[in-house]
Order: structure tokens, then C-alpha cells, then sequence
């Protein structure tokens, strides 16, 4: 765990967004991340989250999660890639793996 | 004349009575002068500050080379004192700079000799008094308005012009038109800026202070109130350990450590017949004042639809649907639950996407009850509860927590983890109570930790079952002597007690 500062950093490619998330998402780091997703989530039709960097998250980054999947479950809805096997784990455990699209 | 000097000693005044107004407006028993008498004394106060600043702004005051007038900005005095201190403050301040400055001319030369009518020592003096009494007046409708320092610009400008048209015209009554207009034209646009901006400012300073002070108090006001909801979310956890009154079937003790001043962790233990014992441990996304009322929530829709006497995965299925009604932030709960059947030690429990309680059979080592029944609480309409069974044996212990536990960090980033929490579990004595396993994983985090600060709340429920019927009463009758006998001989045997010993108990009985 080097790199604990959350950040995130868009590509998009029209209203397909890609969010590369590093470092920890959690209670801390939640809040900006909420106030970012929201501004793409207006907009865009479709998300992809790119855990690569993501090293930790939360429940309260778990949550937002779900809020980016249910703003988009009528759309092109929400989809996790890069995941490590930690934060798999974490999907898994709360059953979020199963909602939410993981590849 | 002099601009430089001029425009030196009026910004010099300016700024002191700015100093001045900064120290009242944040003064916290200024501020409590409000109402009733108080507020008698704040306008006395007020009619005061403002009759001392005239004299200052008099003696401060710059003196025209070419003429007698002065320009000061005494005025701010006469305006503070009324503006802000209704028509007493107005009075006071009033009185206090005109009277100075009609003594002002022997007071700063010594002389005896001058002529009061002289010069403008009159109306400088009448009008220093009159605006005091009119702002005075004008107080009631200046605590109402907003963008209080234009209005106090746009008072400042009226208070000068009628000081320098009262000037002028009893300059002209004594000396003629040309001359009054020769005395005062120099100094019109320095005398009316200095007043208007300086009193403007002044109003600025004060309610920027005020707003400030407001501030914190109110700042001081949401930490008492998150105190007493400290004590309240406490007083909502149930807390009678270490032995449930009157029940020595199991021993349970429970804690919850809330990272903030509120947390949106619980534990919950309760029983919903005499024979059926419920306990829980569950967390709210988040932390803080949005995870404590959902919290509440939670709690009570568990507990209510479990007395209701639905099963248990029914109980969560419907929790999960009430929780999702009106949860608009998207909050979620984790929870596991466990109901025991006291006399059979038959532990049915769900897993709501909850961390993996420790389970311990009595003698054997601990291992992780990694059984999934569905998804977090509040996620999705969809979701459905499955839920597992296991016998708890007497001896048997489990342990229940939340991810504050497991994901507690050091300062190098590192999490508790599940590992280092099972390998304290196997190395803790058997003989541990539960009481006494709260206390040996709070202290093994701490020192896991070494003083980073907690980032999330922590809560644990350890529970030991003693026995199936440890509280079994029975009337000493001649009828009940197969009753105690068939209830020693099953104590005993569980116990692997010697058949000579329980031979003698058994004639001890009889």
C-alpha cells in the first residue's frame, strides 16, 4: 500500500466515461470522489471504472458504487475492470460482485 | 494644507475606532447584551464608544492651514453611538463629542481669550449632536437592512453635507458668502469621504465580526448537540454485561467505538421468547451524523421485524425493503444476525454482506464462518437471504465485528486484517470471557496501530454458550426426583465426571 492518496483521472470517449481510480477510496477520499462521479454521472451514458491503482475501498466508497450503478441501470450501466484481488474480495464479501458488472 | 498628513491622521482615526469595533463585536458578553435591561446597557455602552471616539476623532482631527475649520471624523462617533445605540447611544454620543468640541479651541490653545461664535466651533458642535439624535432615530430601521455598510456609506454622505451646509450658512450669517465658501470649499470632498467611508467601514468591521462570533457559537452549539447524541446513540446500544440478568446459558459482551462523535456501526442482542436469543452486529456505510440515522433505522426495522416473528431471513428480506423506501443517498448496512435456540444451542444466523464472524468450537480452534446469505442491506429490491444453521455445543465461542476491526491501518497503510485477528483468537487462553476478548483485540489493534487515528468505527459482540439449561428450577418434591436426576446425570456425563463421584451426587440427591 504505497500510494494511499485517493485520486482519479477521466478519459472519455463521449458520453462512454472511463474513471481511473487510485489509492484509497474511502471515508476520507469519498466525498470529492462523490462530488466527480455525480458531474460524469449527469452526463454520461455509460461507465467504466478502472481499478488498476485502486488499492482500498470502503463501504462508503462501495456505496458510491452503487450509486454510479443504479444512475445508470437503465443506461449503459456501470462496470468495474482491473479489480485486484482485495477489493474482489471485498465485492464478494457485501455481494456487490453480483450487481454490480466486474470484469 | 497638507493632504498627506491630512489623509495620515484620518486613516490613524479610522483605524483605531475599526480596532475598537472588532473588540466589541467579538466579544461574547457584548453580544449576550441583547434584550430587556441588557439591552439598555449595550446602547449605553455603545452611546459611550461612540462619545469617546469623537473626542479622539476631535484631538486627531486635522487643522486647515488657511482657516480655523478642521476636518475630523468625529461624525463616525455620533453615527456609531446612534446608529447602533438607538437614540440613548445617539444622546450620549452626541452630547459627549459636541460638548468636547465646543471646548476644543481653549482646550487645544489655552486661551481663554477666543470668541466661542467664532470660527465653526457651533455648528461643528450642533451637528455632531443632531446626528447622533437622528441616527439614533434611524437605528430601529438600520438593524433591519440589508448591505448595512452602503446604507451606512449613504448615511455618512447625509450626516456631511448637512454638517457642511450648516457650516456654511452660519459662516455666511457672520462673515459673509464669499468668506464661508472660502473657509469650507477646500476641505467638502475630505470631510464627506473621510465620515462616509470611515463610518461605512466601521459598520463592515463590526458585523464581519459578529458574523464570526455568530459563527462559533453556533459551531459550539452543533458539538454540545453531538455530544448529547454521543449519549443517546450509547444509551440505544444495550449494555448489560457481562451476564445477561438471569440467564447463565451464555455469557455476551459487546462494544461499539465510534470514529467521530456518532457512528453508523451497532450491535443488538436480544430475546424474543425465553427460549430464543438474538444477537447482531451490523454497519452503515459512511460514518458520522448520515450513518448514525440510518443507523437508527436499521436497527429498529431489524429488531421489530424479528419480534414480529418472522424467520430470520424473512426479518432482513423485509428490513431490506423498508430501507430501501426513501433512501435516496444510496446508504447501505452490513449485518450478520444470529438467533440461538437455548435449549437445543441450534444458531440459525444470516450474513447480510458482512465481514466473517469467528466461530470456536469448545476445545477445537477458531475458524472463519464464511457462509453468504446475499447482499448488503438497502442495495437492491432483488435481494434475497439465505440463511445456515450450525449447533453450538457448551464451550462453544463466536466473535462478531465490523471492517474497523479488520481494516483498522498503521501508519505505513497496512490493515489489521483477518489474519492477524484469527491468530490472536487461537493464541487467547480458553478460560477467556467474553469481556475479557473484547479487551485483548482492542489492545492488540492499538498496539497493531501505534497511535494512527482511527478512520472508521469499531464494534465487536463475543459470545460464549455455557449450557443448554443452567438456570433449570425445580421444586424440591419427592415427585420431581426424576427430573433432578436424569438433569445431574446429563451434567455429569457432559462433564466426563467419574462414575464413583456420580454415584455418590446421585445418593447426595436422593
Amino acid at each position: 500500500m504505497n500510494n494511499p492518496n485517493f485520486h482519479s483521472e477521466k478519459h472519455s470517449e463521449g458520453t462512454a466515461v472511463t474513471l481511473a481510480l487510485f489509492g484509497n477510496l474511502n471515508s476520507a477520499s469519498a466525498p470529492d470522489f462523490e462530488a466527480d462521479l455525480k458531474k460524469v454521472l449527469a452526463t454520461a451514458d455509460s461507465l467504466t471504472l478502472d481499478c488498476t491503482g485502486l488499492v482500498y475501498i470502503s463501504s462508503a466508497g462501495l456505496r458510491l458504487f452503487l450509486l454510479a450503478d443504479q444512475a445508470l441501470e437503465n443506461k449503459g450501466g456501470l462496470r468495474l475492470i482491473h479489480v485486484s484481488s482485495e477489493v474482489k474480495e471485498v465485492l464478494d464479501m457485501t455481494g456487490l460482485g453480483t450487481i454490480i458488472r466486474v470484469e | 494644507m497638507n493632504w498627506l498628513e491630512m489623509i495620515v491622521k484620518l486613516i490613524g482615526a479610522i483605524a483605531l475606532i475599526d480596532v475598537v469595533a472588532v473588540l466589541l463585536a467579538s466579544t461574547h458578553s457584548f453580544a449576550k447584551l441583547d434584550g430587556g435591561k441588557s439591552r439598555l446597557t449595550r446602547h449605553i455602552l455603545l452611546g459611550l464608544t461612540g462619545g469617546l471616539f469623537a473626542i479622539y476623532a476631535t484631538v486627531a482631527g486635522y487643522k486647515m492651514t488657511n482657516s480655523e475649520a478642521q476636518v475630523s471624523i468625529r461624525d463616525v462617533g455620533a453615527l456609531l453611538g446612534g446608529a447602533l445605540g438607538g437614540p440613548l447611544g445617539g444622546l450620549i454620543a452626541g452630547t459627549m463629542g459636541g460638548v468636547f468640541r465646543l471646548f476644543w479651541p481653549w482646550i487645544s490653545d489655552g486661551s481663554a481669550a477666543r470668541s466661542l461664535l467664532d470660527g465653526t466651533t457651533i455648528p461643528c458642535a450642533c451637528s455632531t449632536f443632531v446626528i447622533g439624535i437622528v441616527s439614533g432615530f434611524l437605528h430601529e430601521g438600520f438593524k433591519k437592512v440589508k448591505h448595512r455598510p452602503l446604507w451606512a456609506l449613504a448615511m455618512g454622505v447625509g450626516a456631511e453635507v448637512f454638517h457642511l451646509a450648516f457650516a456654511f450658512f452660519y459662516l455666511w450669517g457672520l462673515h459673509g458668502a464669499e468668506n464661508a465658501w472660502n473657509a469650507l470649499r477646500e476641505l467638502i470632498i475630505p470631510f464627506i469621504l473621510a465620515n462616509a467611508f470611515g463610518f461605512a467601514l466601521l459598520i463592515l468591521v463590526f458585523d464581519q465580526m459578529r458574523h464570526y462570533r455568530d459563527t462559533e457559537v453556533h459551531a459550539q452549539q452543533v458539538e454540545g448537540e453531538l455530544g448529547v447524541a454521543t449519549s443517546i446513540q450509547n444509551s440505544m446500544l444495550p449494555k448489560i454485561f457481562p451476564d445477561y440478568p438471569g440467564r447463565l446459558e451464555f455469557n455476551i459482551a459487546a462494544s461499539m467505538e465510534p470514529a467521530k462523535e456518532v457512528g453508523g456501526d451497532f450491535y443488538d442482542f436480544f430475546f424474543t421468547d425465553n427460549d430464543h436469543f438474538f444477537f447482531l452486529v451490523a454497519d452503515v456505510s459512511g460514518k458520522g451524523v448520515p450513518a448514525a440515522l440510518f443507523m437508527v433505522i436499521a436497527k429498529t426495522l431489524i429488531k421489530n421485524n424479528i419480534q414480529s416473528g418472522l424467520s430470520l431471513d424473512k426479518a432482513l428480506e423485509a428490513t431490506n425493503q423498508q430501507l430501501l423506501e426513501g433512501d435516496d443517498e444510496r446508504m447501505f448496512v452490513t449485518a450478520w444476525v444470529g438467533g440461538l435456540e437455548i435449549s437445543t444451542g441450534k444458531l440459525t444466523y444470516v450474513n447480510c454482506g458482512h465481514n466473517p464472524p469467528l466461530y470456536c468450537k469448545a476445545g477445537g480452534q477458531f475458524i472463519y464462518l464464511r457462509d453468504f446469505s446475499g447482499l448488503i442491506l438497502a442495495a437492491s429490491k432483488k435481494a434475497r437471504y439465505k440463511t445456515f444453521e450450525l449447533t453450538m455445543a457448551p464451550g462453544d465461542r463466536i466473535f462478531l465485528y465490523t471492517d474497523g476491526i479488520t481494516e483498522a491501518m498503521n501508519a505505513q497503510s497496512e490493515q489489521y486484517g483477518e489474519k492477524r485477528l484469527l491468530a490472536l483468537a487461537d493464541s487467547a487462553p480458553l478460560s477467556n470471557t467474553p469481556l475479557v476478548a473484547l479487551d485483548a483485540v482492542k489492545a492488540d489493534v492499538a498496539s497493531f496501530v501505534k497511535g494512527t487515528p482511527q478512520s472508521d468505527d469499531m464494534t465487536m459482540l463475543a459470545l460464549q454458550f455455557i449450557d443448554y439449561d443452567a438456570h433449570k428450577k425445580v421444586e424440591a418434591k419427592t415427585e420431581n426426583f426424576e427430573v433432578l436426576s436424569a438433569f445431574l446425570e446429563e451434567q455429569l456425563n457432559a462433564k466426563k465426571v467419574p462414575l464413583s463421584i456420580s454415584n455418590k451426587l446421585e445418593i447426595v440427591l436422593d
